[in-house]
């Protein structure tokens, strides 16, 4: 009977913390992608490295717990884009900077997917 | 380096663990439920060394995951005979007073080889030695032999073959035993067999038979 008690114990804690970090990773993807968007749609991009900055400090605070439940290969593109979009944003190409928010976009959106689909 | 390092020693203290939560039976005899458990714990040990990329929790969460499934599904089939019936199945039996049930045998896709395998495992020859042989759910046979079949049968020199097995001959079991196919056709023919009817014919080097015809 000890060795249900641990089991049931196992399931309940896997169960439940498998729900709230999905949907707090879910969530810190949506912001990801939110931002980076906004950040393509400003007209004079000079201007957006406030917000670039915001994005690179918010996801590198959130980047060790995202390893743990996130591919690496998908954090390590996530990473690059957000280092590639800094570039675009501070040399002022807006062209680049919407081809990498784009890639983040598809990027967080996969991870997204990876986290609860069934296929 | 230190990476797989790390990662061997979590997924071997795990498993570990694991086995042991799931009980030692898993060691010796494998139900359904505990070959699949194992099967998949090793695979996924594997993929969590093999596969940096992935996080090692993927690996982790399916392997307590699967612990506790199996853990379940053994204190419900020791609750509940329905369930156990439905994830172990039952006991059937295979033999009955040297008579073996075909339509058991091909529920079960054994093979007359099998059966005989089992029976000379346990040091029995004769069929008619078998009271009962009985395919436990996990997949071996156990043999009740007839005590009074195994005082009153005379045994031969050489053991009983099958000499004929599926409806054909087999020509070295017969020289074996021997016997020809002219004096085997003889005996087929006194016993009104036609030989594709055939499934098992068994003989021991004093020329006792014993013929098992398909069931149609």
């Amino acid at each position: 009977m000890k060795h249900l008690y641990i089991c049931v114990i196992i399931f309940i804690l896997i169960i439940t913390t498998g729900f709230f970090t999905d949907k707090m990773l879910k969530k810190e993807l949506d912001i990801l992608s939110v931002d980076v968007g906004k950040v393509a749609k400003i007209a004079d991009v000079s201007q957006a490295e406030t917000n670039m900055q915001i994005i690179k400090d918010r996801f590198y605070s959130k980047k060790n717990m995202l390893l743990l439940y996130v591919s690496k290969e998908h954090i390590r593109e996530l990473e690059t884009d957000i280092l590639l979009m800094e570039e675009a944003v501070k040399s002022s190409d807006s062209n680049a900077v919407k081809e990498s928010s784009i890639r983040i976009q598809t990027t967080a959106s996969y991870s997204r997917r990876s986290l609860t689909a069934f296929d | 380096m230190t990476s797989i390092i790390l990662r061997t020693s979590v997924m071997f203290i795990l498993v570990t663990f694991s086995l042991r939560i799931m009980g030692k039976k898993n060691l010796g005899e494998f139900q359904p439920s505990d070959l699949v458990s194992t099967m998949l714990i090793s695979n996924l040990t594997s993929i969590a060394i093999e596969a940096p990329e992935l996080p090692i929790l993927y690996s982790i969460a399916s392997i307590l995951l699967i612990m506790c499934f199996e853990v379940f599904t053994s204190m419900a089939v020791r609750k509940n005979e329905k369930i156990a019936k439905l994830a172990q199945g039952s006991a059937m039996i295979l033999i009955n007073n040297g008579i073996i049930n075909q339509k058991v045998m091909d529920d079960l896709r054994f093979t007359v080889n099998d059966v005989l395998e089992a029976m000379r495992s346990k040091d029995i020859f004769y069929l008619e030695e078998v009271k009962m042989a009985i395919v436990e759910t996990t997949g071996v046979i156990s043999i009740y032999p007839d005590p009074n079949a195994q005082t009153n049968i005379k045994k031969a020199d050489i053991p009983p073959f099958d000499v004929i097995y599926d409806g054909k001959i087999k020509k070295d079991n017969l020289s074996i035993t021997g016997m020809n196919e002219e004096k085997l056709y003889k005996i087929l023919e006194k016993q009104n067999a036609d030989i594709k009817r055939v499934l098992l014919m068994l003989m021991d080097g004093d020329g006792n038979y014993n013929i098992t015809m398909m069931e149609s």
